[in-house]
C-alpha cells in the first residue's frame, strides 16, 4: 500500500509504516493528513484504536480496512470516525485502486469519494458536500445503497439499486418528486448516512439518474416553483365592466372537462398496490373503504385501515378521523424506519403495542402500512396472526 | 441495576438490553444497559428512546400501551413500560406471545432485586 500511495502522489508524500498496534496507540495522528487502519489487529480491538487516533486527532481523515462481508465491523468504524471503509485489499489492482481512492480523499475532485461511506452532508475536509454528489457517486460506482437524508424535523430515504436511482421517499413523497425535494433541503442542515441496501424496494423512478442529479449552473438554487409556467395575471385595469370581463374570458367546454369518477367506479378501477398516486381515490367520509368481500374480520378487532408508504390513507373499516389514523402509522412506520436504519438490520415487518384496552399491530412491507386496532380483553394472538396473513395477502 | 442488567444479559437471545428513566425524571436517561453484541450505547439508547416515542404516539390517540414488540426480520426489540422507568430489550430472535412469556419473568426477577418499582405504567 505504501507504494502505491507514494506511486499514486508521484512521489511528492511521505507514507509511514507501523505495524505494531501498540506503538501505533503511542502515535501523534495530527501530523498526518491520513491515517489508514486495518480493523484486524493482533489482540487488539481496531475500532477502540481508530476512536482514539481521530480523538487525538480530528482533523486527519481515517481510512478503515476491513472485511467485505462484516456489516458490524464497518457500522461500528464509521461510528467511531472513519471517513471511509475500504475492503482490505488483496490483489495488486485492489491496492492500486484503492490507493487511487485514498489520493481522491485527499485532493476531492467533483466524484472523487467513490465508495466512502459518507457519515453526513460533510466532507472528509468539513466541507459541505451536497446530496446530488453523494448520490451520484454512489450510482457512478454502480452500489446498492440506503442513503438516508436528514434535514432539521424532515428525513428521507434515497435507494440506489446497481447503481440505478431506484427509489426515493421523503414526507408525503416518493419517486422523483421526493428526490427533487430532497434535493432542495438546505445543505448546511443535510446529514447524510450511506448504508449498504439489505432490501430492494419497489421502484418509483424510471427516469436515468443523469436526468434527475444534473447538477445545476453555480450558484443557482434548484427551485421547484420554476418547474411550472409563470402564472400571468391579465391586465384587468383596462375592463370596464362585468361584461367586458365575461367577453374576454374563454368559453369554459364542459365536454374537455376530465370526468369524475364515482365512489364505487374509483374502487372497482382501483390498483391496491400503486405507490406512485398522490391522491386517494376512495379515500371517503364513510365508515368503510374497503369492499365487502375484501374485508377482514376477527372476533376482537375494533378498526383497521392502510397507508401507502406516502403516509396516505388507502383503505380501513371504522377508522373514524382518517388523517389522524394515516398520521399516527405513518409516523410509527417513520420511527422504526430510522431505528432499522440506526441498527442497520432489515426494515421492521410488524409491530405489535400491548395496552390494557386497545393492543394494536402495525404491519409493512415494501407497498404498504397496515395498522389494526384489537380490544384486548377478548383478543388471542391468533387474531393478530390473522391481520398479518391478511396484509401480506393484500400486497400479492 | 448492574448486577440486574448481569443476569439479563445472560437470558438466552439478548444482543443488548436498557433501562431508560422516565423523561420527567432525567431528561430520559438511560440508566444502564448490557450488550452480547458490539454497539455503541448511542445505537441502545435510540432503541429504547424510539419504543418510547412510538408509544407515545399511540397514548396521543388514547391507545394507552405498556408493552411493544418491533420485529425486523429475525430480529426483535422488545419494551415495558413501568412506573419507575423503561426497559427495553433487543434479542436475536423472532417472537410471539409465548417467548414474551417466558421472557417477562426472568427480567422482571433480575428487576426486582433492583427494588425498583413494576408497576406498569
Amino acid at each position: 500500500m505504501q507504494h502505491y500511495l507514494l506511486e499514486e502522489s508521484g512521489q511528492q508524500g511521505m507514507v509511514n509504516l507501523e505495524t505494531d498496534p501498540f506503538r501505533a496507540m503511542g502515535l501523534d495522528a495530527s501530523v498526518y493528513d491520513l491515517v489508514i487502519l486495518d480493523l484486524k489487529l493482533p489482540g487488539f480491538d481496531g475500532s477502540q484504536l481508530l476512536l482514539m487516533l481521530k480523538n487525538r486527532a480530528p482533523k486527519a481523515k481515517m481510512i478503515a480496512l476491513g472485511d467485505a462481508n462484516h456489516e458490524v465491523e464497518r457500522f461500528q468504524a464509521v461510528q467511531n470516525g472513519a471517513d471511509g471503509f475500504f475492503m482490505r485489499p488483496e490483489t495488486p489492482e485492489d491496492f492500486q485502486f484503492a490507493a487511487g481512492q485514498v489520493y481522491q480523499l485527499l485532493n476531492p475532485g467533483p466524484v472523487g469519494d467513490s465508495g466512502l461511506s459518507a457519515k453526513a452532508g460533510r466532507g472528509p475536509s468539513g466541507e459541505e458536500v451536497r446530496l446530488l454528489d453523494l448520490a451520484s457517486v454512489e450510482c457512478l460506482s454502480g452500489n446498492s445503497t440506503l442513503l438516508h437524508v436528514t434535514s432539521e424535523s424532515n428525513s428521507g430515504d434515497i435507494f440506489v439499486y446497481n447503481g440505478d436511482l431506484y427509489h426515493a421517499q421523503c414526507p408525503n413523497l416518493t419517486g422523483v418528486e421526493a428526490m427533487k425535494e430532497m434535493l432542495n433541503w438546505s445543505p448546511s442542515e443535510l446529514e447524510v448516512s450511506t448504508h449498504k441496501l439489505t432490501n430492494i424496494p419497489p421502484r418509483t423512478i424510471d427516469v436515468p439518474w443523469q436526468e434527475i442529479l444534473k447538477a445545476p449552473p453555480a450558484g443557482e438554487v434548484i427551485d421547484r416553483s420554476r418547474e411550472t409556467e409563470p402564472l400571468v395575471m391579465p391586465d384587468l385595469s383596462a375592463l370596464d365592466s362585468r361584461e367586458e370581463m365575461e367577453a374576454e374570458a374563454p368559453a369554459l367546454d364542459a365536454s374537455q372537462l376530465p370526468e369524475i369518477p364515482t365512489f364505487e367506479e374509483a374502487r372497482d378501477s382501483r390498483q391496491p398496490n400503486e405507490l406512485s398516486t398522490n391522491q386517494s381515490p376512495y379515500l371517503t367520509q364513510t365508515g368503510s373503504l374497503v369492499s365487502p368481500e375484501e374485508r377482514f374480520d376477527a372476533p376482537s378487532l375494533i378498526s383497521y385501515w392502510s397507508t401507502d408508504l406516502m403516509g396516505q390513507i388507502m383503505e380501513g373499516e371504522k377508522v373514524g378521523d382518517h388523517e389522524n389514523a394515516s398520521a399516527t402509522t405513518y409516523g410509527i412506520y417513520r420511527q422504526l424506519a430510522d431505528l432499522a436504519v440506526a441498527l442497520e438490520t432489515d426494515y421492521f415487518t410488524r409491530c405489535t403495542i400491548y395496552g390494557p384496552s386497545y393492543t394494536c399491530e402495525v404491519v409493512a412491507d415494501n407497498l404498504a402500512i397496515r395498522q389494526a386496532v384489537f380490544e384486548t380483553e377478548s383478543m388471542e394472538e391468533e387474531h393478530r396472526d390473522q391481520f398479518v396473513a391478511w396484509s401480506y395477502g393484500r400486497s400479492l | 441495576m448492574e448486577e440486574a442488567f448481569k443476569q439479563i444479559q445472560l437470558i438466552e437471545s439478548v444482543a443488548a438490553a436498557g433501562w431508560l428513566l422516565p423523561e420527567a425524571e432525567s431528561g430520559e436517561e438511560l440508566l444502564a444497559w448490557c450488550a452480547n453484541t458490539p454497539v455503541e450505547r448511542e445505537a441502545i439508547s435510540h432503541i429504547g428512546l424510539t419504543l418510547e416515542s412510538v408509544m407515545d404516539r399511540m397514548r396521543g390517540r388514547d391507545y394507552a400501551s405498556h408493552t411493544i414488540s418491533v420485529a425486523f426480520a429475525d430480529r426483535t426489540v422488545v419494551a415495558r413500560r413501568y412506573e419507575s422507568g423503561l426497559f427495553f430489550v433487543w434479542l436475536d430472535s423472532p417472537v410471539n406471545d409465548a417467548v414474551l412469556d417466558w421472557l417477562w419473568p426472568q427480567v422482571e426477577a433480575a428487576l426486582a432485586t433492583t427494588g425498583v418499582d413494576l408497576t406498569l405504567a
